[in-house]
């Protein structure tokens, strides 16, 4: 059985690198809700029923980066894995707000992405 | 030859008076025979009463440079004499010739000996008359003190506190305690304590408190004779203001060579250590921005090779996106010598069009017609309008206004409110008949461009005259 119907919030400000992954995602069988900052992605996260792992940049415009994001979803869902993506190292990381699993250093191959999601939430 | 013709017997009394107060035997006769004064290491001379020398012994000798004819030379031995300043001087106004002829003793008279050879020798005069025992002038005896050593001392101690004085660099000196002993201008200046605040205090009042241990260490080091070089630490002003600075620590040592106290020069290097952490921030971010280009090339490939029908095609689109990304982010990169490294320069509107469409238009500059204000925009919206402005020069060269010679593109802009408004309209290409399709990668990235990151809108409008493009974005995109 497919599993599109699961849901895969993506976070990502630059369009293009966005689009990629969620293209990836969508060739998974995924279906994939894109938002470009963290307060467009709560908004999203709250409008729908359901949210099965969330793949997040750190850098995100407006005053809520990703880790903030990230934070907000363990507080609020704390069963939604979040996955995090950054080209500023692993900080988030070694700061251990995010499993070393969890992270995808820029630039990351979205079959790797895919994979770790759907170890995570199945297909 | 015996130097010694005649003590004047008043002196020689006067000397010998002290025999009975000497227990070793022969004391007197040495006195009379002039070996003891013969032996001294200071310079002493005798003259008779009219200041004719009767005596001098080695050590004077040596300090004149010269050996003066006894009962014949006058006053004083010198070859030359000069006064302090420099100025000649007359044997017959030297110290001993006033102390003949007022019949009095000077003490410590400083006079200068020239030798024969033109060295000068400063010198204390001790010139002392001696009386009969009828109270007649008999004569005198000088002693002449070398102090030239002395005075290169001080020459050098005065250099040395004025080197010291001048330095751009704080120099203290500390006692075995870590008491502070002295403090010169420019620890003034980097600490903000004045030399009567500071001096008896503990150096430790200069230590953040969660460095205090780091004197310890310090002292122990000298007090092994051992120095400590270019120590970077950091260091409390009077204001409670922390100051990077490097220290080095000498030992001091007396004339014996026991170590009494300590040397700190520290230099101020704040300055350094703002330019190291801005040029690290500089390379963390410049590390950052090429692995979100990596990214963002690594995406553009990726959705390229979706639509792409041939390798041959990926190549030529990919090979003009890369260089439209390059340009843009060549526009937008942090002026590495102004002080904000990290933050992205801002272009302009015109300057990107300029730079992203004059390529396609190098054999002809009049295609190609600019006009709107000048509008700064920054970083990522910029390679976003970039890789906007490159799709659509890429598709007028090829199917438009930019593929024969007659056509050419206006690229118009205003500002309406809160949102920049752009016209691209393309004249005297091939004539359009029928809509293009639009749903290659070009078309996607236009609309992804302007509307994602742009935050905009775009429309196409195909008319037969030549492509039309319009674009509405939020100025706040822009600056973002």
């Amino acid at each position: 059985m497919l599993a599109r119907g699961r849901a895969i919030l993506v976070v990502e400000d630059e369009t293009l690198i966005r689009r990629t992954i969620a293209d990836y995602l969508r060739d998974a069988g995924y279906t994939v809700v894109e938002s470009a900052s963290a307060a467009e992605a709560i908004a999203r996260f709250k409008s729908l029923q359901q949210v099965d792992a969330v793949f997040t940049d750190v850098q995100l415009p407006g005053g809520m980066d990703g880790l903030m994001l990230a934070l907000w979803i363990r507080d609020h869902h704390p069963s939604v894995p979040v996955l995090v993506t950054s080209g500023k190292g692993d900080v988030a990381v070694t700061s251990g707000l995010i499993a070393k699993e969890a992270f995808f250093a820029k630039p990351y191959k979205p079959d790797a992405v895919v994979k770790r999601i759907r170890s995570l939430v199945g297909k | 030859m015996d130097n010694l013709i005649s003590l004047p017997k008043a002196a020689v009394a006067a000397l010998s008076s002290c025999k009975s107060e000497k227990k070793g035997p022969g004391i007197a006769s040495e006195f009379e025979s002039g070996q003891l004064l013969r032996a001294l290491p200071v310079a002493v001379y005798a003259t008779d009463a009219c200041g004719r020398i009767t005596f001098y012994n080695e050590a004077a000798a040596a300090l004149w440079g010269c050996r003066p004819e006894l009962g014949k030379d006058e006053w004083c031995g010198s070859w030359r004499l000069l006064w302090p300043d420099g100025t000649p001087m007359p044997h017959s106004e030297c110290p001993m010739a006033v102390a003949l002829r007022e019949g009095r003793a000077l003490t410590g008279a400083e006079a200068m000996a020239e030798r024969p050879d033109g060295k000068r020798i400063p010198f204390l005069a001790y010139p002392t008359p001696l009386f009969d025992e009828a109270g007649a002038l008999a004569g005198a005896v000088n002693t002449l003190i070398d102090f030239a050593s002395r005075k290169e001392d001080e020459l050098a101690a005065e250099s040395l506190a004025a080197v010291v004085e001048s330095s751009a660099d704080a120099i203290l000196g500390l006692d075995l305690g870590g008491r502070i002993t002295s403090w010169n201008p420019a620890a003034a200046r980097l600490y903000g304590y004045a030399w009567e605040e500071i001096v008896g205090k503990p150096v430790t009042v200069l230590i953040p408190s969660d460095r205090q241990d780091e004197e310890q260490q310090i002292l122990d080091c000298i007090r092994r004779g051992e120095s400590v070089d270019h120590y970077e630490t950091i260091r409390r002003r009077k204001d409670g203001v922390l100051v990077d600075v490097s220290l080095t620590v000498s030992p001091i040592k007396d004339r014996r060579g026991q170590i009494v106290g300590a040397s700190k020069t520290a230099r101020d290097i704040s300055e350094r250590k703002q330019a190291e952490e801005q040029q690290r921030l500089l390379l963390r971010e410049m590390n950052h921005r090429i692995k979100n280009l990596f990214t963002l090339a690594s995406s553009l490939i990726t959705l390229s090779t979706r639509f792409a029908a041939t390798p041959r095609e990926l190549a030529e689109a990919m090979s003009g996106r890369l260089v439209a990304l390059a340009r843009a982010h060549d526009l937008t990169l942090p002026d590495l010598n102004g002080s904000e490294l990290a933050a992205d320069r801002a272009t302009t509107l015109p300057a990107l069009v300029q730079t992203l469409v004059a390529p396609y238009f190098l054999h002809d500059q009049s295609a190609i017609r600019m006009s709107g204000p000048e509008l700064a925009i920054k970083g990522k919206a910029a390679v976003a309008l970039a890789m906007l402005l490159h799709e659509l020069a890429t598709n007028a060269a090829k199917f438009g206004a930019l593929s024969c010679e007659a056509g050419h593109v206006d690229i118009s802009w205003q500002i309406c409110e809160d949102e920049l408004r752009m016209k691209w309209q393309e004249r005297g290409g091939p004539p359009i008949d029928v809509e293009p399709d639009t749903e290659g990668f070009g078309s996607l990235l236009t609309k992804l461009a302007a509307t994602g990151r742009l935050g905009g809108k775009i429309s196409r409008d195909w008319g037969r005259e030549g492509l039309i493009v319009n674009l509405a974005m939020p100025l706040e995109k822009l600056a973002e």
